[in-house]
């Protein structure tokens, strides 16, 4: 769906994007993850034809976006992190300008603003100007907007953002729906606990480069988990027993805490537990670690600090 | 219907706004009529409600256009836009009726209220033609007001509605005095372009529609660049290709030195051209890296409009010089040629060197004094004979030519020149 060939983008005196190369298949959900100032919304921004590179080539469904920006439009859909409505148009008019600027057919415009409305819950808030919607609401209409052509590629750039949490389940679910309604989603935000609930991929960029590109997040969720132990002291020696199990990977101490890798086999981690507690190591705490892709990103970003 | 003009519909439907402000002109031209009926005479009607047109259309209208394009911006829905299927000709005539819509519905009771008070003072023809006249002025003002807004915008990378609106109420000022008079007076003046006699309402109208087609023109290329797509500086060129017909036509320069009028119009563009510019340091990066590249379609698409119109320049100099034997026009024609390689220097170097703040109008205040403070000061000290350093000399009736007095001009270009390309090389390697 997306094909990125050595991207270039630089501001006067400043190189923002390294020659970026990387592709992502279609009807994925694809997370960005960097620091601030990685270039992010840069990289989002070249995708969504609204900003040119300086050099290299950016393909969407097959359309080279920068040759061609306006037919790729039809095929890409962009929330920007900080972006506007119109705040005197009700919902309904703020979606029925967006249909009349996406050149839908009048006779199909009806049926998109109902899909739309219904797949966002806008329902009940319709008639509702703008002005008189909630923080998740407004992210609702804005993604409403985004999405109103029924794009391949949705682009949001931080859509949780100010969310509450039970605004940001529902917009989990929502991406989920999404690409389970076709749509390839490329996401960038901060609160990775919430991209690991949908992403399948994981693209990582720091400094305007590459840190890593993991394509399989979801899919080693269910094989593998992450484990930390808490010790009552620094133990080297749960260390080395650690190290010699062929199940446990990619182990690491950080004074008393040890994160391991081992299959999510509940019997096998029962059986872990006793033994070590049977070696009279001082454990306090033993638990799965939810929140892996966190994991997956440091080690990713303490692998390109190196 | 277009959707810029559709959503300006919606916004602008309440019953209080479509029914007060065109009461309120209504009442205000009723008020009109009934003084003229008494004291102000006839024709004062038509005056006033042609007054009234231009002043809702110049003032009102065109800060309606910029208003609503800055809000775009500041608002943050201008992304949407931009990502929407709409071309940019469809943007810019959307947003240049639609954000007017408002201010139209006064201006255009405005305007028939002086069709109906001057229907028995002038030819019906006549009135058509003023009519025509006055849309074009309208027209014109939105579209620069338009125009103003996106070249603050690509130039700056964000709005500012104190630049917008101040260059705005200028051009407002400046229609008023200068159409308003000539508007009163078509009957009974005639223009001579190119030796031949024409009517002056005729040669107002085409003008007029020729100018106001120019500055639509303008926003629809900025509007392009705005959706991304590479403009070249072909327009442009046909634009200075124009100008210097169309200028050159007027007796003052027709019976006057047509090539030094030539040569100064072309000055005057290529500094307009060097302002107009895209002189971000990343587009003249990827000028000369298409250039090095030998990507001769890439790089006319990235050259810059003030090289386009300094090679006119150059043409226009060489002309000069080949008609003015008689005279020491060489050397004033390379001093010209040499001072404004410096002033494009002058601005490129701003351009690079970001740290300097408001580049081009840092440029443009250095430039200033060098042309504007200097040479009075050098003659408050007597020291006329050193103006050459700052201006070109003066042409006088001597073949014989004052080398020497190319040489300030030529070392100024060469030093800023090479701090252009010591910048540029140093941006270089910071990016890299």
């Amino acid at each position: 769906m997306i094909k990125v060939n050595n991207l270039v983008f630089e501001y006067p005196g400043k190189r923002v994007l390294h020659n970026l190369s990387f592709s992502i298949s279609a009807q994925r959900i694809c997370a960005l993850v960097g620091p601030n100032g990685a270039g992010k919304t840069t990289l989002l921004r070249c995708i969504a034809a609204l900003d040119r590179p300086f050099s290299g080539r950016i393909d969407v469904a097959g359309i080279d976006v920068h040759q061609s920006p306006r037919l790729s439009h039809k095929n890409i859909g962009y929330l920007a992190d900080f972006f506007g409505l119109y705040e005197r148009l009700t919902v309904v008019q703020s979606l029925k300008y967006m249909t009349n600027a996406y050149g839908i057919a009048p006779s199909q415009q009806k049926e998109a603003i109902n899909w739309v409305i219904e797949r966002l819950g806008l329902t009940e808030h319709k008639h509702k100007k703008a002005e008189q919607l909630s923080r998740g609401l407004r992210q609702r209409l804005g993604i409403a907007k985004a999405m109103i052509h029924k794009p391949e590629l949705l682009i949001l750039d931080e859509p949780a953002s100010g969310l509450d949490p039970e605004a940001r389940h529902d917009l989990s679910e929502l991406m989920v729906e999404l690409k389970n309604a076709g749509m390839t989603l490329l996401v960038s935000s901060h609160i990775l606990a919430e991209l690991e609930e949908y992403s399948d991929e994981m693209l990582i960029i720091r400094d305007g480069k590459i840190v890593d590109h993991q394509q399989q997040i979801q899919s080693s969720d269910k094989d593998d988990v992450m484990v930390q132990i808490t010790t009552l002291t620094r133990s080297n020696d749960i260390y080395q027993y650690l190290s010699r199990q062929q199940k446990c990977t990619q182990i690491e101490v950080n004074d008393q805490t040890i994160h391991f890798c081992t299959p999510a086999d509940d019997h096998y981690l029962h059986e872990l537990m006793v033994t070590l507690l049977n070696m009279k190591f001082p454990i306090v705490e033993f638990f799965k670690v939810q929140h892996t892709m966190q994991h997956n990103y440091l080690q990713s970003v303490k692998r390109g600090d190196k | 219907m277009n959707p810029e003009l559709k959503r300006n519909v919606w916004l602008d439907s309440t019953p209080f706004r479509q029914v007060i402000i065109p009461a309120a002109v209504s009442l205000f031209l009723y008020l009109a009529f009934a003084l003229s009926e008494k004291s102000l005479g006839a024709s004062s009607m038509a005056i006033i409600s042609v007054l009234t047109f231009m002043v809702i259309m110049i003032f009102w209208g065109a800060r309606s256009v910029s208003d609503s394009m800055m809000d775009e911006i500041n608002q943050h829905t201008w992304d949407f836009q931009r990502m929407s299927a709409m071309g940019a000709w469809s943007m810019t005539w959307g947003k240049l009726v639609g954000s007017s819509l408002y201010p139209w519905f006064p201006a255009s009771i405005a305007l028939c209220v002086y069709i109906v008070s001057a229907w028995q003072l002038v030819p019906a023809v006549f009135l058509v033609k003023t009519s025509i006249i006055l849309f074009a002025i309208a027209i014109f003002s939105l579209g620069f007001s338009l125009l103003n807004t996106l070249f603050i915008l690509r130039k700056t990378n964000k709005s500012s509605s104190r630049q917008t609106n101040s260059i705005n109420l200028v051009l407002g000022i400046y229609l008023l005095a200068v159409m308003y008079p000539l508007l009163n007076n078509f009957t009974s003046r005639n223009q001579e372009w190119y030796g031949e006699m024409y009517s002056f309402i005729d040669f107002a109208l085409y003008t007029s529609l020729v100018f106001t087609a120019w500055v639509i023109i303008a926003v629809y290329r900025l509007m392009r660049q705005e959706l991304q797509y590479q403009n070249s500086p072909l327009v442009w060129l046909i634009f200075i290709g124009f100008q210097l017909v169309y200028w050159s036509g007027f007796n003052f320069v027709y019976n006057a030195n047509p090539t030094l009028a030539i040569l100064f119009m072309s000055l005057i563009l290529t500094w307009f051209g060097l302002y107009f510019s895209d002189n971000h340091l990343t587009t003249l990066r990827r000028f000369t890296l298409s250039v090095s590249n030998k990507q001769w379609l890439s790089a006319w698409r990235y050259t810059p409009l003030w090289c386009v119109s300094y090679v006119i320049f150059f043409a226009s100099a060489v002309t000069f010089i080949t008609y003015n034997t008689q005279t020491n026009a060489v050397v004033f024609a390379m001093s010209c040629l040499f001072f404004m390689l410096r002033d494009i220097s002058i601005v490129l170097f701003f351009n690079i060197n970001k740290r300097h703040g408001k580049t081009d109008s840092s440029a443009l205040i250095i430039t200033l004094i060098l042309y504007l403070l200097l040479p009075p000061i050098l003659q408050l000290m007597n020291a006329e004979s050193l103006l050459f350093m700052f201006i070109p000399g003066e042409i006088i009736d001597a073949p014989s030519q004052n080398w020497a007095h190319i040489l300030p001009a030529l070392l100024q270009a060469l030093i800023m020149w090479i701090l252009v390309i010591r910048s540029y090389r140093k941006q270089w390697q910071i990016a890299h």
